[in-house]
């Protein structure tokens, strides 16, 4: 008898032990960042575009935290500071959002070419604001830095080769005419593709001549493309 | 007493010893005793895949006292292939040989009692049987064939011909398709068989196996020719190749040497997507030629109603095109200049060559405005023309839009069909301008294609009729001209015929 009320109390004393508990959720702040480096400068050259007035640079921003399914804002602004970009000529909207369940957002910074770039590169620096939903992320993804031209410069793929059998020599009148009348997409760049611009670029040439407006050098020169046609 | 025993015992064990590894002392032994020298029948083998590859050794022996004995062992050993034969002449079909390979190897011969080796270097390639012979394009219920009539020489003088149906489908485990309607051979940069088709599918054959390697568009920038045009000509020379589009636009690619990699292999090079212009005006080009070794394109262009040089001689000045110029002081009352056909509409032409610059082009030209038909001639060192002459074609009645024609480059005949009766073959002598019936065949002419020696012109017909007709000089004037070497019938209608000799 003794036994049995010993084991009674025992297994009773085991039940109600065995109590229930909530699984904890991770519970911690939302860290936000772009996903670029501060470290690594986005250059961005207007000619090299393809003599563009103004671009749309995507940049992306993006959260670590709990998911949640409503929208949550957050806030970029420029680093003044850090800026010699003409205000004027950029444009942006401070807020962005994330969408519900969405841990990446997408802005769009629009760039305007202006006189001074011909000539100057210039700095435009972006950085992101903690609000009440966001707190900054690793601080090296915290700022995002663009270096914007509209130089000309000789392009490595330019070379020897380039200039004896399609393009000549080189000169930044030129390449400028080059991408104005051509327009090569230069992300594809390779003797097949020179051919082929030499062979267009050479066609217009002669059309202006035979039209009386010679396309020429700085020096009054006729422009040359010796490649063969 | 007892020390000087001891150390006598001391002094043997010392001076055995001593010499237990004296390596100072042998047997000399002349491995080179029987020495041989071994000449073979041929040292490179080429030969049809299928048949046996056959190296027979000429020993000489030094030692007159082992020929004939069995002291050599023989082994045949080559690249990925291992020792394939044992014996002493080798003569025997290496199964797994592939074909268009060339294997290298090493004959080697052991004196198996002095361990002496002899050898000698070897090598074989099979080749694909099918390789030279007479394409043949047919369509038969909206279905492409490419057919070959492949040719083996049986003895002095005698060739058998074999019909191989579908060879196509024979090396590439798959239908041709539908569509194709031109053959073209290429053998320069890479031995080549295009066909044509009027969309996207124009492909290229490998010469050697047929298979398939690739295909037009991927050789153009792009991927695509511009527009909604389709490939209906290629030529090619030593520095560059030229495509013609359906709608008469012309695109090039050369060969240049470069730093980029020793100079662009064919492989590598893209067709521009630039048409070809002179002079600012695009070309209009409607007749493209080559000439097997002949350095440079030529091309008949409608814009400017000139003949042009397109340079590939020079790897420099790859693509530049000339015009062909008459010599300085000719006088155009006997004939037009090559570069001034302004009057003239080209029917046909055709070219040959004689070295790697200078050819002889011939054209069937007609004047706009009297509708009189010549055979227009010029000789030419590159782009400079000399011997143009013009003469009355007196024939003129049986030509016409549906005329097919094959100008023999260096005999001097046209063979063409009548217009007005596309079943009848026609030869005319460029010389006397006389023309005679060859012969009327039951169906209408749909190919002519001569051979590379153009002593035969093959004949494709349109209810699938092929015939071989002898259109050697002594054929030609003995009256008895149709002389069929050999015939065949394929399935549709026989679209193109080309001789392929490499």
């Amino acid at each position: 008898m003794k036994k049995i009320l010993i084991y009674t109390f025992l297994i009773i004393f085991i039940i109600i032990s065995c109590k229930e508990e909530k699984v904890e959720l991770y519970n911690s702040e939302n860290y936000i960042s772009f996903t670029n480096s501060s470290t690594d400068t986005i250059v961005l050259s207007f000619f090299l575009l393809g003599n563009l007035d103004e671009v749309d640079y995507p940049v992306v921003v993006e959260y670590i935290g709990i998911p949640v399914e409503t929208n949550k804002e957050f806030i970029v602004k420029s680093d003044e500071a850090n800026s010699t970009y003409s205000k004027d000529y950029v444009t942006f909207k401070e807020e962005g959002t994330f969408g519900g369940m969405k841990h990446l957002d997408t802005l769009y910074i629009n760039f305007k070419n202006y006189d001074e770039l011909k000539t100057e590169t210039k700095i435009f620096t972006l950085c992101l604001k903690e609000n009440d939903d966001f707190i900054l992320g690793d601080k090296n993804y915290r700022k995002i830095t663009f270096k914007i031209n509209n130089n000309v410069a000789k392009p490595d793929w330019w070379d020897q080769n380039v200039e004896r059998y399609y393009l000549g020599e080189y000169s930044d009148t030129k390449f400028r005419k080059l991408m104005e009348y051509v327009e090569p997409d230069l992300s594809k760049v390779d003797e097949s593709w020179i051919r082929n611009w030499a062979l267009q670029f050479k066609t217009v040439i002669d059309r202006n001549i035979e039209a009386g407006t010679p396309i020429t050098e700085d020096d009054g020169n006729p422009m040359v493309i010796p490649v063969r046609m | 007493m007892k020390n000087i025993r001891n150390l006598f015992i001391i002094m043997i064990v010392l001076i055995l010893s001593s010499c237990f590894e004296d390596k100072g002392n042998y047997d000399y032994k002349d491995i080179f005793e029987n020495k041989i020298y071994i000449g073979l029948n041929q040292y490179g083998a080429t030969v049809k895949a299928g048949d046996s590859i056959n190296f027979i050794p000429k020993v000489h022996y030094y030692n007159k006292n082992q020929e004939d004995t069995l002291i050599y062992k023989w082994s045949y050993i080559f690249d990925d292939l291992g020792v394939v034969c044992e014996t002493r002449e080798m003569n025997m079909v290496v199964e797994n040989a592939e074909v268009g390979k060339t294997y290298e190897g090493i004959l080697i011969v052991t004196d198996t009692t002095t361990g002496a080796k002899y050898s000698q270097n070897i090598s074989f390639r099979y080749t694909n049987p099918y390789v030279k012979g007479i394409l043949v394009l047919s369509n038969s219920n909206d279905k492409s064939n490419l057919s070959m009539i492949t040719s083996i020489e049986v003895g002095e003088d005698s060739i058998e011909y074999e019909h191989v149906d579908n060879i196509y489908k024979k090396f590439n485990n798959e239908d041709l398709g539908n569509g194709y309607y031109d053959i073209i051979i290429n053998t320069i940069g890479r031995k080549e068989v295009r066909l044509l088709d009027k969309g996207d599918n124009s492909i290229i054959l490998s010469g050697d196996s047929y298979i398939k390697i690739s295909d037009f568009n991927s050789e153009i920038l792009d991927s695509k020719i511009p527009g909604s045009a389709y490939p209906k000509d290629f030529a090619c020379s030593g520095n560059v190749s030229a495509l013609l589009s359906s709608d008469n636009k012309l695109y090039t690619k050369s060969f240049t040497t470069s730093s980029w990699g020793s100079g662009i292999p064919y492989a590598n090079s893209y067709f521009a997507i630039t048409p070809m212009s002179y002079k600012s005006k695009v070309l209009n080009v409607s007749h493209l030629l080559d000439s097997r070794n002949l350095y440079d394109v030529f091309l008949y262009d409608e814009t400017y109603h000139s003949f042009f040089m397109l340079n590939g001689a020079s790897s420099y000045d790859a693509g530049m095109l000339y015009p062909i110029t008459a010599p300085v002081g000719y006088d155009e009352a006997y004939a037009p200049k090559p570069n001034k056909l302004q009057n003239y509409k080209i029917i046909n032409t055709a070219l040959c060559n004689q070295s790697y610059y200078s050819y002889t082009l011939k054209a069937l030209i007609q004047n706009i405005n009297t509708s009189e038909m010549y055979i227009y001639k010029f000789a030419g060192e590159q782009e400079e023309a000399s011997n143009i002459s013009m003469e009355v074609f007196t024939e003129s009645s049986k030509i016409g839009d549906n005329t097919i024609f094959s100008i023999l480059g260096e005999r001097p005949y046209m063979f063409f069909t009548d217009n007005n009766n596309p079943n009848s073959l026609y030869c005319y002598d460029l010389r006397t301008h006389q023309s005679i019936l060859i012969k009327t065949y039951n169906s209408k002419i749909t190919a002519l294609s001569p051979s590379t020696d153009f002593n035969n012109l093959c004949v494709g017909l349109e209810d699938g009729g092929f015939f071989m007709q002898n259109i050697d000089e002594e054929t030609l004037i003995s009256g008895n001209y149709d002389k069929v070497i050999y015939s065949t019938s394929f399935d549709g209608k026989v679209l193109d015929i080309e001789y392929k000799k490499y």
